[in-house]
């Protein structure tokens, strides 16, 4: 009898997962062989099976995880998981030793004298209470004195409730907008490039989309190690079919372009010629497609000339402060703008030829090919990061491939939550909850209505706060007095650590601002901070996750967090509760009015156990993107009283009650329910098949127009027009000089995670690569008398590093490019990262610092 | 079941040297086992082994999955074809087979086995 893959996947899961458990008997099991997912059962011998989700990439893989006496003994695929059909990389394998290393955190650590800062010691253990007094106080009375010193830093790696809590927290309790978090150094350029365009955030397609294109197009991404199941996934349908083809543009070539069947290596920078050039050729040789445009698409044009953001001043320049601004177009100026991108043009730009530049133009226009772009940091983390994610929307736009099974633009996430945490919360410092904006009047009587706050309540937050790097910047110069950050490192992820840990005489902010850090391991922030809080990690508690494809995951609690370390959540209360004592809100003590709910603040604890306490932050949560579930909400969304520019239709991002998500792991939003069962939606904006499977059948009939030209209607974006704004190549912020020779880019590798705080404690990941190299061509190497292994120093304007250099073709540099990965914080590469960022994202960029390298 | 239709991704004859280095083979993961070793790591059930660094530098990039299934993979002559290499898990094939085709999503073989060394480039 045949067995679909699915089936044979699964029966592997089960199979490793009982042979693990030593012969656990079948009902254990029983779970995973329905057609549903699985959630906690235990069986006779006292194992016990979960639904979890790795935390690393943005990928999102689910993982079956089994534990025996509070210790997690495997973790297995989720055949059930839609993102990754029970696979795993190394990593997800490896993921039950990374709760296990022998220096987790398990005491709260205080720092009595701020000039240890920087140095392995300093800290000593305390108490709970004192440690909770300690930096209640100090926020509390920053807050009073001048509440624009105080900063929240998160993170893409925190679970879904978590982000939530800690925005409301901040937001709403302390009327503060300094709240930003990493997913800003990661997909903000996506972000702006989403929200510019479609005026909501996220992709249109969906992972599937990967079993159904004809020609991959990888920009800026090295998915066969930064994501490395969805590789295996496009790999495994491009080896089913001679026909399918894998086209790689990247500065460096990496495993990724081992199987392409063309690698277009470029300057930095360039791409946007390459695009722009490609638009050209498709709109000179007639293969647009008109109809595409004339019904869906508005023409613009934005500012130019940015200039770049290297000073701190820079968002409050004529140019800073215009840089997201755009004006209507014609085609006709559009067309003119894109004239001079000949591929001639584009050919000198960028180093690929020109005839390499056609074939995949032709690529794009091809009406019978599907079409698929997927990037990531190559193009996110750009001087023009922003204007690149338009470019590339531009392309499909013109030849009509956008939110059609097989065809589509595809931003890839970088973090296992950057989206349904950072994005989909809003833990930035301009966002609130479900894509709304600080800024937009409808949009905080909405989050009122929501969080039962006075109406106008929210007015003290309609100005942005501090993003990123400003907050970094302003931190370094001794303007920041209080700094928490959370489920992140940024002493090691941050660029121009340099300036950021205080190692040059004008920048000793660190040393003097308050700093707080929820941690699991001892890193380079703790070295740094005043108060370490020891936190529980990955399904040490229960969690939810929501990845690149609009995918939410739920993970369960399988085991206990180690010593005192405590979930995040009673952190942030714990402290919030002793802050706010006494504050009200309207005639409501503030605290209860936020979070009372939830926690008994007399008893210092949970009302209800975790499981309950996450269901009643997301059922709150999930109101964002439900109307119905709150009257006054609804009112607002609709516009009822025609107060505002028009409905908002929040159910664009509709998701499901929280305990569905135990039940079913094939949840891409928007969730719709038909007949009480909750069925995905995989191509946003598609009316061409049934909810059932998985178009948006109920989105386009309730909130757009049905029947439009390729069936598609784009109802969450303003006039139901996505914007193509022309975007022209200005060259990179730096090139190369006889000073600084070399082009230098940081990345990931397959075997580390960031900045190594996990997976260089997992023994075989360190052992596969224990540590941080730099990767040059063999030429330039022998040319200083370098050989393969010697160390080196590497010099920036911005600092200077000693590390390994290595010639070996895991990255095949072309000659004066060099690559590292940032996870050794040993070497601690980001001293010398640039620190200047895209001037609408405000992300940095990490890929084109000039350096030199001499032998050490 | 769809199959894939590519023959350059079979057992396609690789023929290499014995190898001189020896290491317990792993079973195929439908029974429960004893942990697999190599070099002088040892995996718990579910984690993939590493490859060991001294004889297989370069052979990834070189070779791809033709150069692992070579050893690994089942062929007329045994499974695995070279009797000390690690065996591939029948998991790891189509229907579990291990007379048929690798699952294609695991092609990608250095994904979850990279090469155990310090000085791994």
């Amino acid at each position: 009898m045949e067995i679909t893959r699915r089936n044979f996947v699964k029966a592997t899961a089960v199979s490793l997962a009982m042979a693990a458990a030593g012969a656990a008997g079948a009902g254990a099991l029983a779970g995973c062989s329905s057609e549903k997912g699985s959630s906690a059962g235990a069986s006779k011998d006292g194992t016990t099976t979960y639904t979890g989700v790795c935390r690393f990439c943005g990928t999102g893989c689910g993982v079956t995880v089994q534990a025996k006496n509070g210790k997690i003994v495997s973790v297995a695929g989720d055949p059930d998981n839609c993102s990754n059909k029970g696979l795993n990389c190394v990593k997800g394998y490896y993921l039950g030793e990374l709760l296990t290393g022998e220096d987790r955190l398990t005491k709260p650590l205080i720092r009595d004298d701020a000039s240890t800062k920087g140095t392995d010691g300093g800290l000593r253990e305390a108490t709970w209470d004192e440690a909770l007094d300690l930096v209640a106080d100090k926020l509390r009375t920053q807050w009073k004195d001048d509440k624009s010193k105080i900063g929240l830093w998160l993170s893409g790696q925190q679970p879904i409730t978590e982000g939530y809590l800690t925005n409301k927290f901040w937001k709403a309790g302390l009327l503060s907008n300094n709240v930003d978090c990493n997913a800003r150094q990661c997909m903000a350029s996506a972000v702006m490039g989403f929200m510019n365009i479609f005026g909501t955030d996220e992709p249109a397609g969906c992972y599937e989309d990967l079993d159904l294109a004809d020609t991959f197009v990888t920009w800026g991404a090295n998915m066969a190690e930064c994501h490395p199941v969805l590789y295996s996934r496009f790999m495994a349908h491009k080896m089913s079919s001679d026909s399918v083809k894998h086209y790689d543009l990247t500065t460096v070539k990496t495993r990724t372009s081992a199987n392409a069947d063309k690698v277009m290596v470029f300057s930095p920078g360039s791409d946007i010629a390459i695009a722009n050039a490609i638009c050209n050729y498709i709109i000179q040789n007639n293969l647009y497609d008109q109809q595409f445009l004339n019904d869906h698409i508005q023409f613009k044009l934005g500012t130019e000339n940015l200039g770049n953001a290297f000073d701190d001043g820079y968002d409050k320049t004529p140019a800073g402060a215009a840089a997201n601004d755009v004006t209507p177009a014609t085609w006709d100026q559009i067309v003119e703008r894109f004239a001079p991108y000949t591929l001639e043009y584009a050919s000198q730009v960028s180093g690929v030829p020109a005839a390499d530049i056609e074939e995949l133009a032709k690529e794009y226009a091809d009406p019978n090919r599907k079409i698929m772009t997927l990037w990531t940091m190559g193009v996110n983390q750009h001087n023009r990061g922003t204007w690149m994610n338009h470019c590339i929307y531009n392309i499909h736009f013109l030849v009509g491939k956008i939110a059609k099974p097989g065809n589509g633009p595809f931003s890839l996430t970088g973090q296992p939550s950057a989206c349904g945490t950072a994005r989909e919360v809003g833990s930035f410092c301009h966002r609130l909850p479900a894509d709304l904006l600080v800024a937009n009047e409808q949009h905080r009587r909405y989050t009122e209505a929501i969080w039962n706050l006075p109406e106008g309540y929210l007015d003290a937050i309609k100005a942005p706060g501090m993003h990123t790097v400003k907050m970094f910047r302003e931190m370094s110069k001794g303007n920041l007095n209080f700094l928490w950050s959370a489920h992140n490192n940024w002493a090691v992820s941050m660029p121009n650590l340099t300036r950021f840990l205080g190692l040059k005489d004008e920048y000793k902010g660190i040393f003097s601002c308050f700093t707080v850090v929820n941690e699991v391991y001892p890193t380079k922030s703790t070295q740094y901070a005043d108060v370490v809080f020891p936190v529980a990690m990955w399904m040490e508690r229960e969690g939810q996750f929501g990845n690149g494809e609009r995918h939410t995951a739920v993970f369960e609690k399988a085991c206990e967090a180690p010593g005192d370390a405590w979930w995040d959540n009673k952190v942030f209360l714990e402290v919030a509760l002793r802050v706010l004592d006494g504050e009200k809100i309207g005639d409501a003590d503030a605290f209860d009015a936020l979070f009372g709910q939830i926690y008994d603040k007399n008893a210092h604890d949970f009302k209800n156990d975790m499981h309950e306490t996450n269901r009643l932050l997301w059922e709150e949560y999930r109101t964002f993107s439900n109307p119905d579930m709150n009257d006054k909400a609804k009112a607002i969304d609709a516009n009822a009283d025609g107060k505002f520019a028009g409905p908002m239709h929040m159910k664009a991002k509709q998701l499901a009650p929280y305990d569905v998500y135990f039940d079913q792991h094939d949840l891409t939003w928007p969730v719709r329910e038909i007949n009480g069962k909750w069925v995905p939606t995989k191509w946003r904006f598609n009316d061409g098949g049934s909810q059932e499977d998985g178009f948006d059948k109920i989105g386009v009939e309730e909130m757009g127009t049905p029947g439009k030209y390729g069936d598609l209607s784009f109802y969450k974006t303003p006039n139901q027009r996505p914007s193509f704004v022309f975007r022209p190549y200005e060259p990179p912020a730096q090139e190369p000089s006889d000073e600084y020779p070399f082009w230098f880019c940081t990345g990931r590798l397959l075997e580390h995670w960031h900045t190594g705080s996990m997976t260089m404690r997992i023994p075989e990941l360190k052992r596969a690569v224990p540590d941080g190299l730099i990767y040059m061509n063999a030429q330039d190497a022998s040319k200083l008398g370098i050989a393969d292994g010697d160390r080196v120093k590497v010099s920036s304007p911005y600092g200077s590093v000693e590390i390994t250099a290595t010639t070996a073709n895991r990255f095949d540099c072309s000659p004066g490019y060099t690559f590292a990965a940032f996870f050794d914080d040993r070497v601690l590469i980001n001293k010398i990262v640039e620190d200047l960022y895209d001037p609408i994202s405000k992300e940095s960029d990490f890929k084109k610092t000039c350096v030199k390298i001499e032998k050490a | 079941m769809k199959s894939t239709n590519k023959p350059k991704m079979l057992v396609a004859g690789v023929i290499v040297a014995t190898m001189a280095f020896g290491f317990a083979i792993a079973g195929c993961s439908s029974q429960p086992k004893s942990l697999a070793t190599t070099n002088d790591i040892t995996y718990a059930e579910g984690q993939p082994p590493l490859m060991p660094a001294n004889d297989h530098q370069g052979r990834w990039e070189s070779l791809g999955v033709k150069g692992c299934l070579g050893c690994h993979g089942y062929n007329s002559d045994g499974n695995p074809t070279n009797a000390y290499a690690t065996q591939i898990p029948d998991d790891h094939y189509v229907n579990g087979d291990h007379n048929g085709q690798l699952t294609s999503e695991r092609e990608q073989c250095i994904q979850c086995h990279p090469l155990d060394d310090p000085s791994t480039r």
